[in-house]
């Protein structure tokens, strides 16, 4: 069955259906949208967002679903990057990548900002101690310090894994306006977690050649 | 293994996590934490929030993650509410959960607003026409106009359906200030949907003695 991923051209919340799909070594078209396509396109799609997944005739949204059957279908190292046959670590893997997620909370929220001195401050004090988005890096930086296998859940490489390693690592790229490159520094668990997951090969190998600047930040 | 789950009295997000393990069959003890107790008690909680789990040992957080491992976990009628053998049936569910679930982005941020006449006037907007909670309500209903079924995502009930009813429901009960209880009149589906749902006797059953009074929108 042929899939098809519809984004915009950077990470954003579906990079861990790509890097998903790619480790399990699952086919798939990757189609990037430029934003200035958006707009014209947008009416024609259903539920006016993206990501949607095309998997053979069906039209799929929602990245959140997208990354749970993309980590279902794709197995590293012999093993599903989401465990289907194991209700109770599915749950473990789903708590800990919606932790994770809260981020996006606050970070959407500054995109609406459309004053730039207020969105610019509304994200440092998010990133700053007591912020919003530095409560969850906090938590998750600990629970991955607690961890005994340097994975994220268990003691193999799952969907929150990815989730961490894609959606945190954009923060420190300097591309968004008042976060600074900094906002991860204190996090030593995130970052020995990133190394361990930037360093398997497969990871290494598909962001060696960045697509665009901010991909940098998985190097 | 003894399942307890922790959270308000009132339905909230978690209200699915107790529908599928009643419609289930499996056995939870069902902890309402006071609000005026809830203040005291959040500082011995790592994540500082409700719901909470409690699976054996566990203690799992996050309601989408919960509601997952409920549905997969509870059978009715020989089928379980989430599909864990079938991967894309399970990212139909998943997609239209999420979709349901979009009502909570401007609901939460209503209950941040301090301004009661405010706070007031952002509902009656969300759910008016052009309003960010009407355009998911409307998407929905044409989504369950389309179903042969009635059940929302295939041929039997998941997850899925008891997230639209619980979730949905709440919202014509007249307990969130400023939310005509007419606003779920025009949404012909989503009314035949909540009948099929209310019906099934085992949740006719479990409403039948309302907990407190906004679980009579449920009868």
């Amino acid at each position: 069955m042929s899939i098809k991923v519809v984004y915009f051209p950077f990470p954003g919340r579906v990079e861990p259906v790509r890097l998903a799909l790619t480790l399990g070594g699952v086919a798939f078209e990757d189609e990037r949208v430029p934003f200035e396509k958006w707009g014209s396109m947008k009416e024609g799609v259903a539920p006016k967002q993206l990501p949607l997944m095309h998997i053979g005739d069906k039209v799929i949204g929602q990245s959140a679903a997208l990354m749970r059957y993309a980590a279902s279908i794709s197995k590293f190292e012999g093993r599903p990057l989401y465990p289907t046959d194991d209700a109770l670590l599915a749950l473990q893997v789903d708590e800990f990548v919606d932790y994770v997620s809260e981020m996006f909370g606050p970070l959407g929220a500054s995109f609406k900002i459309e004053d730039q001195a207020e969105k610019e401050a509304f994200r440092a004090k998010a990133v700053a101690e007591g912020g919003d988005i530095h409560k969850w890096l906090s938590y998750i930086d600990s629970l991955l310090g607690k961890s005994k296998s340097g994975f994220a859940v268990g003691d193999h490489l799952t969907l929150a894994d990815l989730a961490t390693f894609c959606w945190f690592q954009p923060l420190k790229s300097g591309f968004f306006d008042g976060i600074p490159v900094t906002c991860l520094d204190g996090f030593k668990n995130i970052e020995a977690h990133k190394q361990k997951i930037a360093n398997l090969p497969t990871v290494k190998a598909y962001y060696a050649e960045p697509k665009m600047p901010l991909y940098k930040t998985y190097q």
